[in-house]
């Protein structure tokens, strides 16, 4: 993997300004809503967009620009959402989203990278196994009353493990959510586990800040910790660690012995088998936010690394054929808000073009300022549709989000879709 | 950058809305056709980078960076969306105007038809608020992501639904203008934006000529445009998985429908222009090439399914021989009578013409595609694909008599082609990638020629330059040459600077470089508004 791999995608940038809106095949609907970069929104200068930093990549590889503290500001000023790569992909077959993290990876090599920021995570990930410097063994606190299995893959198997995530497991305003999901899943009978104070982070943010060797250290060890307990599948709830799991842990090259699921696709199955009696939601109605970790980044990835074959002359084939983002979980979430008789209020910027909460790609910690951009923007866009409340499936999503209502002082209320499900927080 | 420049500059729009950082400069470097431009340097880069990137949020914000630069003899130029290298100074030590913040639709008068909006509103934004109110746009086929102001105003004019709609020249009604001095004149009625003159009396030649004063002349920062009539609903509904551009129509409006009429000849292919135009039907009426060059751009999402759909699959070659010489109508009508009445007349000019439509076994995805992607393409104008293969450059485009200009350029222009594609050095589409695109029901039309290359090899780029500045000597030589669009774009003779290219072009066109220079001179006495493409004159890489 390098930067320099893409350097033809790089040269083929037309600068036409397409990843800075939604696509415009028609989906743009109003002169508000058309934007789709958080980042060249509350930036402005195109050095910020996809565009942008296509250019800076290959002027950085030309030796045109040099490494600087600018440099590493527009760099890690993005959150890594994928809107760009799927707008572009329209046209071309440009791996976009590649690009950008790898220019990441890039600077890491290079000692100018990450943000001073992210360097505590990154620490807090390798000492204590979790991103918020929490002890190893607070990890299962949020269970304490609820009878899980603690999976040691010898005595105690399940055939699923329900991997919790950090945010989920440490912080008190979200460890509902896990609680939620433990107890649906009691309900409707299914058989799964946890791994306590066993379980370790699923390195997303280390790697989408470009830390690749802690990607890879931890991400093989999870794998082979996950094949050694022997389930059938691993459900999260955190779009995050689904995404990782998914997309990012195949190219590690460890075999995988198990499934990844997200725990609205799990819901989803139980709705259908009749296996879950949600409450009737009685709340008002709601708006769907399509976490970019579920929605477009939900779907298999595999970067192609440049290799292409020219045909007809010029045409370059790439190895491995584009991912628009569309494949990824957008219809479960909606059909179970649909069968709890939640009337559910679409946005604009939705599925695969749904606007960036702003939280990922390390710009809640490292850029708050467009972390806070990008969620206000987005609670205007949810309030717009008449709703009164946000339903997500993230705890990036909902944080930020969340903190967005306050800040905003809107009468929005955020909720997880677990809380949809049981009818109301815990 | 002169810091007491870079000072006063700052304390108009604020330290957040300048930069002369290199890390920002580099991105105002490159862009389209960069590679094409005498001593640019490789990959795109053009010669200079900007003195600074300033981003003003209002027209009082304009007009003090503009006297702030006539002031200290800093030359700037303005950018709306800055798709090409045609919006990127042409020279050093220039003040790049990037208009990103002024992003108002100021004005929708529904009761006269226009809109009014600020240099950063889309033509998909503009397009969403209208087709609400029953009206719809003219986009420029760079895509609805680029600027309405900036085409309107100061760059060309071409547009696919210019049968109906026109030259976006002349659906500049009125504007706001901040001349290269910095003062500020309103051209069109003194209350409101409708001038059905254009910015009158009769100044839209000294505003922006034909091809636009790109940048040369100050800055324009509010158009009135002219809107047309949209049979269509207020929102088109659209669904993802599509064959060509990820998106299709998931209801067809009512009165809609897109044919594909395909003739044996360019003479037959001309009299059936020439006549659908007249008749007065088509909503839109365009060409984009034979059916290798269609299929090549928008046959499917991806490279690889382009090859595999219809290179290796043979199906390029069925469609072939059955279809020579196509062209693209749309109908679209407001009733049943309407639209009926509109495709018998269109059926019986394609049965007058000796043409035919698509044959039944062409059924399947390539008839959705023509029947639910393509209008999307259209309304949407995502032409986002036109730069599938990594690069796409225009010959000189020609704006002549529909008869004329489609009966006899296409032969000449596959001639030329033929020999380049053999080599492997650019996209092998057929012989036939002419677009065409009617004006004004016929009354005029707009033709280039396309050349797909891949940027990223040296040798193809080569190649593309080679074959446009052949194809310019073989129109010239044989009488072809009508009106030259290639002012500004300037590919083809890399020793030409784009001021050198105007005067060459100007010589069989009444000097009429001399006269660009006169309003350049009137307006901008001391030529700090970047005149490179347009009366100005640039210097030489290193002069
Ligand atoms: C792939 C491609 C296809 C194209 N096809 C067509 C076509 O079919 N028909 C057509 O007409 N054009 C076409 N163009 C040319 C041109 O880019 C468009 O006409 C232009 O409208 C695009 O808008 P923009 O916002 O990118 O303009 P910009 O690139 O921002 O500006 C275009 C020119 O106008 C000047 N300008 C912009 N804003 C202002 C302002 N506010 N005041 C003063 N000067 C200003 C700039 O300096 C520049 O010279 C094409 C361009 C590309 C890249
Ligand atoms: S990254 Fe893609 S969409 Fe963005 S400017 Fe470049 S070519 Fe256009
Ligand atoms: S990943 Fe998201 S924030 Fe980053 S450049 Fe692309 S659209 Fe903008």
């Amino acid at each position: 993997m390098a930067l320099k791999d893409y350097k033809k995608d790089m040269v083929r940038c037309a600068r036409c300004s397409v990843c800075k809106f939604i696509p415009l095949s028609s989906i743009i609907k109003s002169w508000r809503f058309a934007y789709g970069c958080p980042a060249i929104a509350r930036y402005h200068f195109h050095s910020y967009s996809a565009g942008g930093k296509l250019i800076l990549a290959l002027s950085l590889l030309e030796g045109r620009i040099t490494p600087s503290p600018k440099l590493r500001d527009v760099v890690y000023a993005c959150t890594l959402c994928g809107l760009c790569d799927h707008a572009c992909k329209i046209g071309t077959d440009m791996e976009v989203l590649e690009i950008l993290h790898e220019f990441r990876v890039h600077l890491v090599e290079k000692g100018e990278g990450p943000l001073e920021a992210h360097r505590p995570i990154i620490e807090s990930i390798k000492n204590y196994g979790n991103v918020w410097m929490q002890p190893r063994a607070r990890r299962e606190r949020w269970a304490k009353d609820l009878d899980v299995k603690i999976l040691d893959g010898k005595k105690v198997k399940a055939d699923v493990l329900y991997y919790v995530g950090c945010t989920y497991s440490y912080d008190p305003e979200l460890q509902r959510v896990a609680i939620n999901t433990a107890r649906i899943f009691q309900t409707a009978g299914v058989d799964f586990g946890i791994l306590g104070r066993n379980e370790v982070c699923c390195v997303s943010p280390a790697y989408m800040v470009g830390v690749t060797s802690l990607f890879e250290e931890v991400g093989r060890a999870n794998i082979e910790l996950f094949n050694e307990l022997g389930v059938e599948t691993v459900v999260t709830s955190c779009a995050g660690c689904y995404s990782m799991f998914k997309s990012k842990y195949p190219r590690l090259g460890v075999k995988m012995n198990f499934e990844v699921k997200h725990t609205v696709q799990v819901f989803y199955e139980l709705l259908q088998k009749g296996k879950l009696s949600p409450a009737r939601w009685n709340g008002g109605q709601v708006t769907y936010h399509d976490p970019c970790h579920l929605g477009r980044l939900g779907e298999r990835r595999e970067p192609s690394h440049g290799r292409e074959k020219y045909v007809l002359g010029t045409m370059p084939v790439k190895e491995i054929p584009k991912a628009m983002g569309a494949k990824g979980i957008c219809d479960e979430p909606r059909a179970l808000l649909d069968a709890l008789g939640a009337e559910g209020k679409e946005m604009e910027r939705r599925r695969e073009y749904a606007w960036c909460c702003g939280a990922g790609g390390g710009v809640k910690t490292g850029v708050p300022d467009l972390a806070s951009f990008a969620s206000g923007e987005r609670i205007q866009e949810a309030v717009s549709t008449g709703a009164g409340v946000l339903v997500t499936a993230c705890p990036w999503c909902e944080k930020n989000l969340q903190d967005a209502v306050e800040q905003a002082r809107a009468g929005l209320r955020i909720l997880d879709i677990t809380d949809v499900i049981t009818g109301g927080e815990v | 950058m002169d810091r007491n420049v870079y000072k006063a500059m700052a304390d108009v729009v604020g330290q957040e809305f300048i930069s002369d950082d290199p890390v920002v400069l580099e991105t105002y470097s490159f862009n389209w056709l960069t590679e094409f431009l005498p001593g640019a340097a490789p990959c795109k880069y053009m010669p200079h980078r900007p003195a600074a990137v300033v981003l003003p949020g209002s027209v009082e914000e304009v007009q003090q960076v503009v006297k702030i630069c006539n002031r200290y003899g800093v030359k700037y130029k303005a950018l709306s969306t800055g798709y090409g290298s045609h919006s990127l100074p042409g020279q050093g030590n220039v003040v790049v105007l990037d208009l990103r913040r002024m992003n108002r639709i100021v004005e929708i008068n529904e009761e006269q038809g226009y809109a009014v909006v600020e240099p950063y509103v889309t033509w998909a934004q503009l397009a969403a608020e209208v087709m609400k109110k029953g009206y719809f746009t003219t986009p420029v086929q760079a895509g609805s992501q680029a600027s309405v102001l900036a085409n309107v105003t100061s760059g060309w004019g071409m547009n696919t639904f210019g049968n109906h709609g026109g030259h976006n020249g002349r659906n500049c009604l009125a504007v706001e203008w901040v001349l290269p001095t910095g003062e500020l004149l309103k051209l069109g009625p003194p209350e409101g934006w409708f001038s059905g003159d254009g910015p009158g009396p009769s100044l839209r030649g000294i505003m922006r000529g034909y091809c636009g004063a790109q940048g040369a002349l100050g800055v324009f920062t509010k158009v009135g445009i002219k809107l047309h009539h949209w049979p269509g609903p207020p929102e088109l509904k659209t669904r993802s998985g599509g064959l060509m551009l990820y998106y299709r129509l998931d209801e067809i409006p009512e009165f809609m429908e897109l044919f594909a009429p395909s003739f044996d000849t360019y003479e037959a292919l001309a009299d059936f222009m020439v006549k659908a135009g007249e008749s007065e039907i088509a909503y839109s009426l365009v060409r984009a090439g034979g059916i290798a060059h269609m299929t090549s751009m928008f046959g499917s999402l991806s490279n690889q399914e382009i090859f595999e759909n219809y290179h290796e699959s043979g199906f390029l070659q069925i469609l072939e021989e059955e279809v020579k010489h196509p062209c693209i109508v749309l109908i679209f009508a407001r009733t049943k009578e309407e639209f009926e009445y509109k495709k018998a007349v269109l059926m019986d000019i394609i049965e007058e013409t000796g043409g035919k439509i698509l044959p039944p076994f062409l059924e399947g995805p390539f008839a959705d595609l023509m029947k639910q992607e393509m209008p999307v393409a259209l309304f949407g104008n995502d032409t986002h694909f036109i730069h599938h293969q990594g690069g796409f450059v225009i010959s000189a485009g020609y704006m002549g008599n529909t008869d004329a200009v489609v009966r006899h350029m296409g032969v000449p222009a596959e001639k030329l082609k033929k020999k380049y594609m053999e080599k492997g050095a650019i996209l092998f589409d057929g012989d036939d990638s002419t677009y065409h695109n009617s004006f004004d029901h016929g009354a005029y039309i707009y033709m280039e020629m396309e050349f797909h290359y891949d940027a990223a090899l040296p040798d193809s780029v080569e190649a593309s330059r080679k074959a446009i500045e052949e194809e310019r000597t073989t129109r010239l030589e044989e009488k072809l040459g009508f009106e030259p669009n290639d002012i500004g774009l300037c590919v083809g003779d890399a020793s030409l600077t784009p001021w050198e290219r105007v005067k060459e072009i100007s010589k069989r066109y009444m000097n009429f470089h001399a006269w660009q220079q006169r309003i350049k001179q009137a307006l901008d006495p001391e030529n700090i508004s970047d005149g490179t493409n347009y009366g100005g004159g640039t210097p030489k890489p290193g002069q």
